[in-house]
This record gives C-alpha cells, structure tokens and sequence, in this order.
C-alpha cells in the first residue's frame, strides 16, 4: 500500500516538472539601453596571476559601464570550464572571454556561443582560430622566448645545463615557449644543452612544483639552470631550492608574479624572471570585448585605443598587448599582483 | 536482512525525489533560464558520463567493493581508441569498439587483483587508476590526440531528438537505457541479489555457494566495458582524446552512489537512488551556475549534500534494527 501511493506521488512530480516549463511566460524584455553582459573566465580562480586579470577586467568594466562577470573552475580542469560556458550561453550574455585549459578540448562549445551570436575572445592562451573571434595575445611568444634565453644564458653561461618545469603537459602556451625557446637557443647558444627532452609537469600545483624540484635536483645533479614556466611552478622551484639551500648551484628563472616571487627575489634565490602585467591583460581583454561589441573594432581594423592603455595594435584578428617586463630586485616593489 | 531496489522506494527514494523536486522548483521559480527544457535537456549532456559509470559502480559498492580507477579507464579508453583511429587508420566505430574492449580489460585486471589476489579493492583500484593513467600518457605522449572529424562532436554534442523545447541529446538516452538495466540487474537477477549478500556479509554469502570471486571480475569487468562506453562520449563531447581526461571523475561518481543511498561499507543499493543522485548533484551545479554562484562557494555547497546524505544513510540503515 505504502509503495502505492509513493509511487502516485512521484508520478504526480515528474509530471509536474513536465508542466512547470509551460506555465512560465515568456518575457520579451527589449529595453532600449541595453547594457552589455561580459563573461570573462580564468583556467582556474585562486591564483595571484588570474586575481590581478580579474582586478583589471572589473577596472575596464567599471569604465566603460558593461557588467562583467568573473569566475571559473576550482582547478584546472575544461570540463567545468565548458559546462560553465554552457550556462553563459543559456544566461545570454553578449561576450564570452576564456583562457582555455586545453585548446581543443574547448572548442565545440566555443562554436556553438557563436553560433548564438556571442562574441567569443581567447585570452591568455589561444584555442582553434575557427571558432573565436578574437585572441588577446599578452606577449608574443617570441618576445617571451627571447627574454627567458638571454636570462638563462646570461646565469649559467652560454655552455649551461638546464631543464623545464612547467605547468601541465598539455598546457598550449607552456609548449608553444617552449618550442621557441628551444628554437632561439638552438640558433644563438648551441652549446646550451636541455636536459630532458619532455619538461617535467606540475599540474599548476605548488606543493606538486615543490615536491617535483627536488625530484629533479637529486636526479640531476648536473643541473645548472631551471625554467619555472608557469605562475605556479616558479614559486614553488625557488621555495625548494630555498629549503635545499641549492641556490648558488641552480639558477633559477622563468615566468611568475611579483608578489609571488618577492621573498625569493629579495634574497636573491630568483634575481631576474618575466612577465606580462596580467592587469593589463585583463583590462585589454574587457576593452576589446567591449570595442566588438559596440562595433568600434571591426574586421578590418589596425588598431584601438584600449582605456589607459592608449593605442593597441591588431593583426589576424589578435590584439596584442606589447612587451613582457623583466623583474628584478630593483623594479619588483613598483607591481602589486 | 536484504533490501532490494523497489522496498526502499517509500522512503529512501522517495526523500530523493523530494529533494530532486525541491531543488528544481527553487531554481525553476528564482531563474527564468532554469525553467527552459530546452537547456536542462541540453546540460543533461554533462552527467551522462558519470550517471552511466555510477550505475555498475553501484553493484560495487554494494559488495561492499569501490572502484578508483574509472576515471583513469575512461582516459586510456579514449587514447587508444584515439591511437588506433589517427595512426593505424582504423575505422572510427571500430577504433571505438576496440576502446571498450580495452575498457573491459582494464575492469578485469581490477577484478582479477580483487578477487584472485585477495588486495582489497581500495588498494587494487589506487594502484591501477595511477597504473591506467600512466599508460593513457604514455601511449599519448601526454600529447592530446586531435584528429577526430567534427561530426562525432555534432553526434555528442548538438543532435538530439524529440519536439519544440524538448530535445533529447542522443546521449542522455544511452545513460536512461543504462539505468533501466542495472534497475533490473539490481532488483531482479540473481546478479543483483549475490552483489547484495556479498556486501551484507562476504563469509555468509561464502557459505552460501556464492561465486564471490566469479562475481568480482564479473562486475568490475562490466565496470570497465561502462567506463569504455562513457569514454566514447566523453571523446566525441570535445573531438578530443585528453589523458589527463575525467581526472577525478571516480569521486563525482562515488559522490552520486553515495547521495543516492548505497552504503559506502555495502549491503544495500538502488540503482534508481544513484541515478537521482546524479540529477541532484546535476541540477544543483546547473542551478548554481545559472544563478551566478562563483564555483568556490559550489563546491563547499555540493560537499555539505554529500555529507547530508551519508549521514541519511545510516540513520536510514540503522532505524529497522531499533524498532
């Protein structure tokens, strides 16, 4: 008998969902002063890197007066990033803006936002060209590649040994420097020898970067220099080399945020490393979602006046945001992110 | 005593399903996108991969068992489907099969560890979801494999049946065919029944001419054919084979089991509990996505549920013995 009426009440609920959907009406909202909607997305929330993006980006929409919203998955993970983008769609905001944790692996849902007429831009790193409409590139990756070489080169000799660690194995930015990296070194300091053909990874974990460093150290004793390539893994290579007290056997480089990298530079276990100004980059990327939108930036266009930034070059539909900056003892204390 | 599938529904099921409701009527009345079929069907798309890995899963944990390793299965399903579609040139359905194939066996060496080995099966799993996942790397290169056409994508991604705003992804009808069947395994085969003696008590089901160790490599075998399956998906979802692919997919299964009211120490299970588990954990991500809840605060929220629920659980198992 119990299990009678159960069953009728389930019944009675599955079909009420059913009807829910048909007694909502819909609403044809189409006020005339419509403000944009800007979804911006991080590969994961929680770092200093993507903390100062999220700064920039509220920055820009404060100024232009579009709303944006910043948020993205714990780690990082694209799955969660596309059943997030899943829901911007379905919330219809105007623009979409992402750093995708893995090119392809983001792409369908990237297409299917456009295909709804969202705009979507890539910043940070790229995804398939196809399916975005813009890539907001925070420094060449020649500029980046160059910078990193000459700073190795100059800490262990044109002769040094070295080897990568860098964030996940599959992260398309890391490998493309990488690649270039290689590239210029190859061409400038031959004698320069890697390592280790595949960079060793520490998944944007610190304590991983940590653990993993000291894996390296002990079985490369050879070592003399080492890339920390991502914000995560530099930190995590200069606090094991602190702890290891190896700092005048490895020299230590590669790209992180001042706040991060502060302690280590004060004491000299780090005395140069590389970066773009992520405020900026998210700041460029509001900016330019905005310009999109409000059809100030169109295909053919050269260039735009992005906020405080001043005039932004264009090419092959990627806005790009200019030099890196080199940080040292000297400069470190003029950045806060 | 031995509770099958439908004697729970008065109460377990029933509480679940109130939940289920209650979840949907605050998001349906708080959010306008919420109550569109359209996109609730269209999310379901997300789930499928877990509900279906949730359903053999739930015959595990019912013997008491727990498999670890499904995430790290699913990846190498996909690599080597992958490896076999882009460099031997096989034909893309039986690149696929051979996928589930190695799904199966991958389920069976966990079976055979368990049940041949005597290694309980949290130690066995730990060891071959790090086994598993070192292989989809290797065999990768840790390298993406890219080259799938973008129609398997349209297949897992855009088609879909049905009317108007009612639109079934192809997919979320595989998982509901699953259900349906590990409802019946569960509730009305001799399977379903020896899972549960064995999780109520393994030395009592010995004694009853039990095939323990028969039935372990059956069911993580059937785990891993599942995780084949549900790796098909997951590859055509992203036209993507990622060997870092359903990293932590084990524990939103194990979650869903959970929350659906199987004992984590076995004994009992519905696999009807599990699939509304998997719609409640579901529609509570999507309604928090929806309503803008930034994903730190998420997952504390889904944490506390699954909390909720296990301490249900034994509340729920411990209440007949009081009467």
């Amino acid at each position: 008998m119990k299990n009678y009426i159960a069953k009728f009440i389930l019944n009675i609920l599955v079909a009420w969902l059913f009807f829910l959907p048909g007694c909502s009406s819909e609403k044809n909202e189409e006020s005339t002063e419509k403000t944009f909607t800007i979804g911006i997305m991080p590969k994961l929330v929680g770092v200093d890197f993507f903390n100062s993006v999220e700064k920039g980006a509220l920055e820009a929409g404060k100024e232009l007066g579009v709303k944006v919203i910043y948020d993205g998955p714990v780690t990082n993970d694209v799955t969660r990033q596309v059943a997030m983008i899943e829901t911007w769609i379905a919330r219809k905001f105007d623009a979409i803006c992402v750093a995708p944790n893995d090119p392809d692996a983001i792409a369908p849902v990237l297409q299917k936002a456009k295909q709804r007429g969202i705009i979507v831009i890539a910043y940070d790193a790229d995804t398939t060209p196809e399916v975005r409409d813009y890539f907001v590139n925070q420094a060449t990756y020649d500029a980046i590649a160059r910078s990193l070489v000459d700073i190795m080169a100059e800490g262990i000799g044109p002769k040094g040994k070295y080897l990568f660690l860098t964030g996940s194995l599959t992260a398309s930015n890391q490998n493309i420097w990488m690649d270039h990296m290689e590239k210029y070194r190859a061409e400038k300091y031959p004698e320069m020898i890697n390592l280790s053909e595949t960079p060793k990874a520490s998944e944007e974990d610190q304590a991983l970067a940590l653990q993993t460093t000291i894996d390296i150290l002990k079985a490369y004793p050879q070592m003399e220099g080492l890339y920390g390539m991502t914000s995560v893994a530099l930190p995590g290579a200069a606090e094991a080399i602190r702890k290891t007290n190896a700092q005048d056997k490895v020299f230590l480089t590669g790209l992180s945020t001042p706040n991060a990298m502060r302690p280590f530079v004060k004491v000299g276990i780090v005395e140069e490393f590389v970066l773009w100004d992520p405020g900026d980059l998210g700041y460029l990327t509001i900016q330019a979602a905005c310009a999109v939108l409000q059809k100030t930036v169109t295909e053919t266009a050269t260039s735009f006046t992005a906020g405080r930034l001043g005039e932004i070059q264009i090419s092959n539909n990627e806005f790009l945001l200019g030099d890196p900056v080199t940080f040292n003892a000297e400069n470190i204390d003029n950045y806060n992110f | 005593m031995i509770k099958s599938g439908f004697a729970f529904l008065a109460s377990r099921q029933l509480a679940l399903s109130l939940l289920f409701f209650l979840i949907c009527l605050f998001f349906g009345l708080t959010n306008e996108n919420f109550r569109n079929p359209f996109n609730l069907l269209d999310r379901s798309r997300h789930w499928v991969e877990i509900g279906m890995i949730a359903v053999p899963m739930t015959l595990i944990i019912a013997t008491g068992g727990i498999d670890l390793s499904v995430g790290s299965i699913v990846a190498l399903c996909g690599i080597v489907s992958g490896l076999m579609f882009e460099k031997m040139g096989m034909p893309l359905p039986l690149a696929f099969a051979f996928g589930v194939l190695v799904g199966g066996v991958c389920g069976a060496i966990n079976g055979f560890i368990c049940s041949r080995l005597r290694v309980p099966a949290l130690v066995t799993t730990l060891a071959t979801m790090a086994v598993f996942r070192g292989l989809a790397m290797g065999l990768s290169r840790a390298d993406p494999i890219r080259g799938f056409p973008r129609e398997i994508t349209d297949w897992a991604g855009m088609s879909t049946f049905g009317w108007g705003n009612f639109q079934l992804p192809h997919q979320t009808l595989l998982l509901l065919i699953l259900v349906a069947l590990g409802m019946i395994v569960l509730s009305k085969t001799v399977v379903g029944r020896w899972s549960l003696q064995i999780g109520e008590n393994l030395k009592a089901a010995k004694f009853a001419t039990v095939p323990v160790d028969k039935m372990h490599l059956l069911l993580y075998t059937t785990c891993g054919l599942v995780c084949g399956l549900a790796s098909i998906i997951y590859t055509a979802r992203f036209a993507t084979a990622h060997p870092a692919a359903a990293k932590g997919l084990e524990l939103e299964v194990i979650a869903c089991v959970v929350i659906g009211g199987t004992r984590i120490t076995g004994g009992n299970g519905s696999v009807l509990g599990t699939f509304l588990g998997v719609l409640i954990l579901g529609t509570l991500r999507f309604g928090m996505d929806l309503e803008g809840i930034l994903q730190r605060y998420q997952i504390v929220l889904i944490g506390l549920v699954v909390v909720l629920a296990a301490t249900m659980n034994e509340y729920v198992a411990r209440r007949p013995r009081q009467k």
